[in-house]
């Protein structure tokens, strides 16, 4: 028999499809690159300087370490416990989308944060920028004061300065004042703005966010109802979704957490009623993930799928005349290829069927036609006030448009002054408008930014912007709903709340955040008990929009122009280039913050920068492949990025994310400074933008050169290889289990059957009894939607080090829960399946018995200790978990540099500030060990002590672990397999739960419930 | 010239280095045993303090419970040094000019916290948690000493791994009611009451490594 199979049916990237020899050296390996190979380790003279210096230091301490202090209060405030946590809620809100959250501070230092379970938007989950948020906060780049034209000022100079500048321009009645916001929900914003309009009647007030939904969905709804909406979705009720390109339980997207939660529940296929998800989309996203089908078509045909889906769904459902004529059915080329005639076809007869619980959802960066045709489909569905509802809007320009007449008013000398609060327009404008140019001529700036940013560094002032969890805020959720954020730590460097800045603007005397926020809900809660009781609960109970029933209109036929009546296929120079959000640094405000350049991106695995996403058929055509450096040139403006190629994305796109090549963020994500300058991770997709190529558009041209470049991936660096690579192909259907929901009702028991091996019995008798706590996890194939956001919190709880892109390289990463990405079917349609991989905290653990040291130890609740101070570094564990969980520091990551003691790194103002992030319920490892997931052993811990000193039993879900807590969708469920009552006993018991690679016989403690799919039978 | 030649005792040192090289090992082996051992290097460690604090006199003489400025000691992992409010709450009338309470008027005064230093000083990677230990029925004496004795309190235990895992394999003889936790002169009433009270209360002290480390 050949040692290497056929192509496999499930695959973890194109190389390990072709068979890749590069891919096949690195399953050899165990360690990516051997030890000797480590370029750039101090040499031996500089680790004799290094160490002598530790030997003098040991010598001087003499027997005993460094004298402690206990450092107490002078006066403890009431009801303080020191060194316990207490948890505060605040609200977040990114790109105006607003959610609530708990914050847990150690001793007056927040170190984490969690969703706030009683805010309609998230529920109690958080995002990875959630999550990443606190290392912000500590964050030594971060703006450290004040600065006028470049040189350190202070507060009272600028708040002097800005007094004698807007008195000038109130008699002026505010010609020439400008603002410029991000975009945000905060009502006392909104009242301030108000106010500055008032006072200051010709002063313009403009919004810009490089990514934010919001623009295009009021324009479509102006064209569907007349006037323009807000479009609030309850996916709960929903049987048939269907998404054109929009990626509704993603992180960007409005009430993404809450949708991923509802969609979640709607998928167990032991409901009476099962959802179905057809998701139309140029490239993967979340919720294309988990859809039952999924069409990849380039963005720019999006419009004539809507048009042909109204078309046929008019006709099934029996449209009214007064809902207007519906769409003719267009005659784009596209629509008759088979696959797509025939999903169309099935989709419309789905939707008919379905009237009243369907839902159909248009993407954000869709053009206007899409989301009036979606909102048309819903009136005809007889979807409104059941799946969808809508509230009223104001009618605005889009942010664009607004960015453009600020641009057009700079360039023509009107602006005299100009307020940026929180924004980063100089990097983040697109390329065509020459924001950088035109903002030179505005006579003052003021940039009011978290970091001296690229704005920053040119604007006449520039003001700290004090980090949420530093300052008093306000948010309204995408439905309305207030949140009130406290701050938990004063300002580590200065900052002010932007609202403390315009304050300047319309008050006499200089307001705190706290006032001015108060001062805002002063109505409502004008009493002081109620506040308290809002600013405890962080959200408050009213203030939900009003739902509107609008009148639909006639709808005129949408035009098809150019290559959106095309067919499937582009040719180069025809490309579709598409322009995003990046999941990680957003629109790049988040460059510097290292636990988000580390995450390794859902889909691909990259870290540490952004890529050239092709189809694999396209980059097949143009000849390039992964970590090929090509040109990418668009409009006359072009970018150079290495190429990886992405399959299940649509032919003829090319993917790039914003938010990357900063040249001003810091040390981390990149800056030109004078002080240790780094070069920019990734490059700069801003320059490729246009007015006419917002978020996507044609006319891209792609370059492949001939140099190739080594991809920061975690791909493949922890591919399971359970015997070789022989039988790798029948291995990963044992290792990600799935089914339709006719196959699951017919054998229920189906993941059990997957693998079938002699029986299991122990060599010897049962070392423990487990007759106390039995610890044990369930997670949700079906529900897993590959976010991500469960390794940020891990990061976050676990004191989890950063190791750098290079480390990255060498497969060196240090997360310990790792979320895996297979691959399934052909290159071009692929499916996608996801596998969330924690320590399997194995009964009969591999790794216990090979430790020479007994650093690895089974506790009587079944988990695998790590036992940091015991271990020597062997990695002999590593090399024998089966589920590679395992993670070994080969450096002092969390220090600066290379070759630092933690005596010496320590001492510095740096270090001590980024040291405050640290969790300290949990070791901060040093060099030379070995790490992996805990189960979270801190929080059981923790929950058993405070239970027991209360005599009492713990509850069932009392303790949650980090990743699960943060899930938005509850794939992760935890507690006590020995109390049968336990939502995880229950769900371990569940026919499609099955154990990863069982027949080893390691008797994991983590069961996987396999994925059940609710195809429509249709389409086959 | 006359040729060196070693003089007869010389002879002797080959004996000798036997006796040497015999007795080497057994000695380093005892050095570093006891040398090293955190009872030689830790136990009666006695810090000098900022303030002359004696709990001789104050929860000793005085009688005052070790709850009155370790107050969280029954709720927390950690038994929290008292703030300088606590001190200030007697010494603010009595003995309201002595020199040696200086410091303390003058944190008060600032605001800013008296640096006490810390005798029982675990390493960073040991998680104890004194509520834990106090509500289950183990008294202060059993890991402090006799502090109400103690003029300057120092270190009675060695408060190393083995010396904690001996009272968790067998912690019948330090178990009390935890009323009597703060008590030091508490004694069991009879033999068995360890024994009895463990399993009246369903104590049981982990082992596994989790437990304290994590």
């Amino acid at each position: 028999m050949s040692p290497v199979n056929d192509k496999p049916s499930y695959w973890r990237s194109l190389a390990e499809l072709e068979q890749d020899p590069e891919f096949l050296e690195t399953v050899e390996r165990e360690f990516r690159v051997p030890l000797d190979e480590e370029p750039g380790s101090p040499a031996r003279r500089r680790f004799m300087q290094v160490m002598g210096a530790s030997f003098a230091l040991a010598g001087l301490s003499g027997c005993r370490w460094k004298e402690d202090k206990m450092i107490d209060f002078a006066k403890r405030p009431q009801g303080m416990v020191p060194g316990e946590a207490r948890h505060y809620a605040t609200t977040m809100e990114i790109g105006g989308l607003a959610v609530g959250l708990m914050a847990t501070s150690y001793d007056g230092r927040p170190v984490k944060v969690e969703g706030n379970t009683a805010h309609p938007a998230n529920l109690g989950a958080a995002n990875a920028w959630h999550q990443a948020s606190v290392l912000e906060l500590y964050d030594p780049d971060r703006s450290q004061g004040v600065l006028k034209g470049g040189q350190k000022a202070e507060w009272k100079d600028f708040s002097a300065a800005a007094k004698e500048q807007f008195g000038k321009l109130k008699s002026a009645g505010g010609k020439g004042l400008y603002v410029l916001t991000g975009a945000s929900s905060s009502p006392t914003l909104a009242a301030l703005k108000k106010e500055t309009l008032t006072k200051y009647p010709q002063a313009k007030w403009l919004e810009h966010d490089a990514v934010a939904p919001g623009d295009e969905e009021r324009a479509g709804t102006k064209l569907a109802f007349g006037k323009p909406h807000r479009v609030h979705l309850d996916c709960a009720k929903a049987a048939v979704i269907v998404s054109l390109d929009a990626d509704f339980v993603g992180p960007a997207f409005p009430m993404g957490l809450r949708n991923a939660r509802a969609v979640a529940a709607g998928r167990d296929p032991d409901a009476p009623r099962m959802n179905r998800l057809y998701v139309i989309e140029p490239a993967y996203s979340h919720a294309g993930s988990i859809a039952d089908h999924r069409l990849a078509i380039r963005a720019e045909l999006v419009k004539a799928f809507a048009a042909a889906l109204d078309a046929a769904v008019s006709a099934l459902a029996g449209a009214g005349a007064d809902l207007g004529a519906a769409q003719p059915k267009p005659g784009a080329a596209f629509l008759s290829d088979a696959k797509v005639s025939k999903l169309l076809d099935a989709l419309a007869k789905d939707l008919a069927a379905n009237k009243g619980s369907s839902l159909v959802i248009a993407g954000p960066h869709q053009p206007p036609e899409v989301h009036a045709i979606a909102a048309r489909l819903n009136v005809v569905l007889g979807n409104v006030g059941n799946t969808v509802s809508y509230s009223e809007e104001a009618d605005v320009p889009s942010r664009a448009k607004q960015l453009e007449s600020l641009v057009a008013d700079l360039a023509s000398g009107q602006v005299d002054t100009l307020l940026v609060l929180g924004e980063n327009p100089v990097y983040s404008a697109p390329a065509d408008l020459d924001f950088a140019g035109a903002y030179a001529k505005a006579k003052t700036s003021i940039a009011v930014t978290s970091y001296v940013d690229e704005t920053a560094k040119v604007s006449t002032w520039h003001v700290p912007l004090a980090h949420f969890l530093e300052t008093w805020s306000d948010t309204a959720a995408w439905d309305g709903t207030l949140g009130i954020g406290q701050p938990l730590i004063a300002p580590l460097f200065g900052g002010k709340a932007a609202i403390e800045v315009v304050a300047l603007l319309t008050e006499d005397v200089a307001w705190n955040a706290k006032d001015l926020v108060r001062r805002t809900h002063k109505n409502a809660y004008a009493d002081d008990r109620k506040w308290n009781r809002l600013v405890q609960a962080g959200v408050a109970a009213a203030g939900q929009l009003e739902k509107v029933t609008p009148k639909l209109q006639a709808i005129a036929p949408v035009k098809l122009e150019g290559g959106e009546a095309g067919g499937l296929d582009a040719q180069n120079g025809q490309l579709e280039l598409l322009l995003g959000h990046c999941p990680k640094v957003y629109d790049g405000r988040w460059a510097n913050n290292s636990w988000l350049q580390e995450l390794p991106e859902s889909f691909t695995k990259l870290t540490w920068g952004n890529a050239a996403l092709i189809a694999p058929t396209t980059a097949a055509a143009l000849g390039v492949t992964d970590g090929t450096m090509a040109k990418l040139s668009v409009g006359g403006q072009s970018i150079e990025l290495p190429v990886m190629i992405a399959p299940g994305q649509a032919t003829g796109t090319v993917k790039v994310a914003l938010g990357y090549g900063r040249t001003s963020a810091g040390i981390v994500g990149g800056h030109n400074g004078d002080v240790t300058p780094t070069t920019p991770v990734g490059a700069n997709a801003y320059k490729l933008r246009s007015a006419k190529l917002h978020r996507f558009g044609s006319g891209l041209s792609v370059q492949g050169g001939g140099s190739r470049v080594h991809l920061a991936t975690t791909q493949d660096v922890h591919a399971i290889d359970a015997v070789g690579r022989k039988g790798t192909d029948e291995r990963v259907p044992m290792l990600v289990r799935e089914a339709s929901l006719a196959a699951y009702k017919k054998q229920p028991d189906f993941a059990k059957h997957v693998v079938h091996h002699p029986p299991l019995l122990q060599l010897w008798e049962e070392p423990v009894k487990y007759d106390g706590n039995k610890w044990g996890m369930t997670i949700d194939l079906g529900k897993c939607i590959g976010c991500s956001a469960c390794i940020t919190a891990c990061q976050a709880e676990n004191n989890i080090a950063v190791v750098g892109e290079e480390n990255v390289k060498r497969g060196r990463e240090l997360l310990w829960l790792r979320v895996d990405r297979y691959y399934s079917g052909k290159a071009e349609e692929a499916g996608v399946v996801w596998q969330p991989l924690p320590c399997q905290q194995c009964d009969n653990a591999p790794c216990e018995q090979v430790c020479p040291v007994g650093a690895t130890m089974h506790t009587h609740e079944g988990l695998n200790d790590m036992v940091y101070n015991r271990c020597i570094g062997t990695r002999y564990c590593a090399n024998n978990c089966p589920y590679k969980v395992r993670r070994f520091n080969y450096f002092n990551y969390h220090l600066d540099k290379v070759g630092q003691t933690p005596w010496h790194g320590m001492e510095n103002d740096r270090h001590r500030v980024k040291a405050m992030v640290f969790n300290p319920e949990v070791t901060v490892r040093a060099r030379g060990v070995m790490e992996k997931c805990t189960f979270c052993v801190q929080r059981i811990q923790n929950t058993k002590i405070k239970a027991k000193n209360a005599k009492r039993a713990i509850r069932d879900s009392e303790i949650q672990t980090a990743c699960q807590q943060t899930c938005p969708t509850g794939a992760i469920a935890f507690g006590n397999l020995n109390d049968k009552q336990s939502a995880v006993a229950k769900l371990t018991a569940l026919d499609r739960a099955y154990h990863l690679l069982a027949e080893l016989n390691n008797r994991p403690r983590v069961s996987y419930l396999a994925r059940v799919k609710n195809p429509n039978p249709e389409l086959g | 010239m006359k040729p060196f030649t070693f003089p007869r005792w010389a002879n002797k040192t080959r004996q000798l280095a036997g006796v040497v090289l015999g007795v080497a090992p057994v000695y380093l082996t005892a050095l570093v045993w006891y040398g090293f051992s955190p009872k030689t290097t830790d136990v009666g460690y006695q810090p000098k303090q900022p303030v002359p604090y004696s709990h001789a006199l104050h929860a000793g003489a005085l009688g005052i419970d070790c709850r009155y400025c370790h107050n969280t000691v029954d709720r927390a992992a950690h038994a929290a040094t008292p703030p300088t409010e606590t001190c200030m709450n007697c010494h603010a009338r009595i003995k309201a000019a002595s020199p040696a309470l200086e410091p303390i008027r003058e944190s008060m005064k600032s605001g800013k916290p008296v640096e006490w230093v810390k005798v029982h000083d675990m390493p960073d990677y040991v998680y104890f948690n004194h509520s834990a230990h106090v509500t289950r029925g183990i008294g202060c004496v059993s890991c402090h000493g006799r502090v109400d004795q103690m003029v300057e309190v120092y270190q009675k235990e060695s408060l190393s791994m083995g010396w904690c895992l001996e009272c968790h394999r067998a912690p019948e003889q330090h178990l009390r009611p935890p009323s009597e936790a703060t008590n030091m002169t508490w004694q069991q009433p009879s033999p068995s009451f360890g024994a009895e009270f463990r399993k009246a209360n369903n104590i049981n002290p982990p082992e596994d490594c989790s437990t304290c480390h994590r």
